[in-house]
């Protein structure tokens, strides 16, 4: 069983990964066999359309995730996230809801991640509350 | 009055019971501690699940934001009149003695119509089904906040009425 500490460390520099876009790092955290479901019910199975994804999500936002919490029971790591999007233009089809650009979005999450060996072989996201806050009127 | 568990008189005379000296032997929030907790709250038994709360604690539920261990246990008796609910640990990933983070399953079945109840209208009969993300924190053995997150609905049975 891995250090639950260094599984803790691990996971911080996954989501530094994630805020730095660096696919080609990211999908080295996942399991082949990775199954991702985010917090609007979106499934994604598999490294390569979690990457899919979250280039498209990052193409119309920026994301940045804070890590609040991490800690580690077994072979599972238990996490309080906060995200904020930043839409880089107007996004219709956010999978969050539509923004506009400028508009910010926050969301607070708790998730669960299932690990195989040190891989994430499952990774479920639940939103506890979102703020959505627009863009500033020009003056 | 059993001899492993005392009874405490809180606020206006409402009865607040003490964890049984088993629960107590228990570490705190471990699962087994925890499935006592909700073991309880299964049983409706009001005095013990309460137990669990420190007296100011923060409730951040599917249904309602509460403060203070007595208003969880009014608004649950109030739910618990009309619906019955019971409540599944799926998993649990703990923290050590200040939290843990559980994966729940919620199963409500309406005893009565309630149309205006707060995540939706209900028929008599009906059951509905929900898996929860829940995020406790804990002081001096207590729960001090309880957070809960929709993870999933789970498909409705409707009423058979």
């Amino acid at each position: 069983m891995a250090d639950p500490a260094k599984t803790v460390a691990r996971y911080r520099a996954y989501i530094a990964a994630f805020n730095r876009h660096d696919y080609d790092e990211l999908v080295s955290f996942y399991d082949p066999d990775v199954v991702l479901v985010i917090g609007n019910g979106t499934e994604m199975r598999g490294r390569q359309a979690i990457v899919d994804f979250y280039r498209n999500v990052n193409d119309a936002t920026t994301r940045q995730i804070e890590v609040l919490d991490a800690f580690v029971d077994g072979a599972t790591l238990a996490a309080e996230i906060q995200s904020e999007f930043l839409a880089l233009r107007d996004a219709p089809d956010f999978a969050s809801g539509p923004m506009a650009r400028g508009d910010r979005l926050y969301l607070n999450s708790f998730a669960f991640y299932e690990l195989n060996g040190d891989l994430y072989s499952r990774i479920r996201a639940a939103v506890f509350r979102r703020e959505r806050r627009r863009r500033d009127p020009a003056p | 009055m059993k001899t492993d568990r005392r009874t405490l008189m809180a606020g206006a005379g409402a009865a607040l019971a003490l964890p049984s000296l088993a629960e107590a032997r228990m570490n705190v929030g471990t699962r087994a501690w925890y499935e006592a907790y909700v073991a309880a709250f299964n049983a409706r038994d009001y005095p013990r699940f309460s137990a669990y709360y420190a007296p100011d604690v923060q409730f951040f539920g599917q249904a309602a934001t509460l403060q203070g261990a007595e208003a969880i246990v009014a608004f649950y008796r109030g739910v618990h009149a009309r619906i019955d609910e019971r409540v599944d640990v799926l998993s649990f990933v703990g923290g050590g003695p200040t939290r843990f983070m559980a994966e729940i399953r919620t199963t409500l079945v309406a005893r009565e119509d309630w149309p205006d109840f707060p995540t939706g209208p209900f028929t008599r009969g009906e059951q509905r089904q929900s898996i929860n993300f829940a995020f406790y924190h804990l002081a001096d053995g207590r729960f001090t906040r309880i957070r809960s997150a929709r993870f999933s609905p789970l498909p409705n049975r409707p009423s058979r009425g």
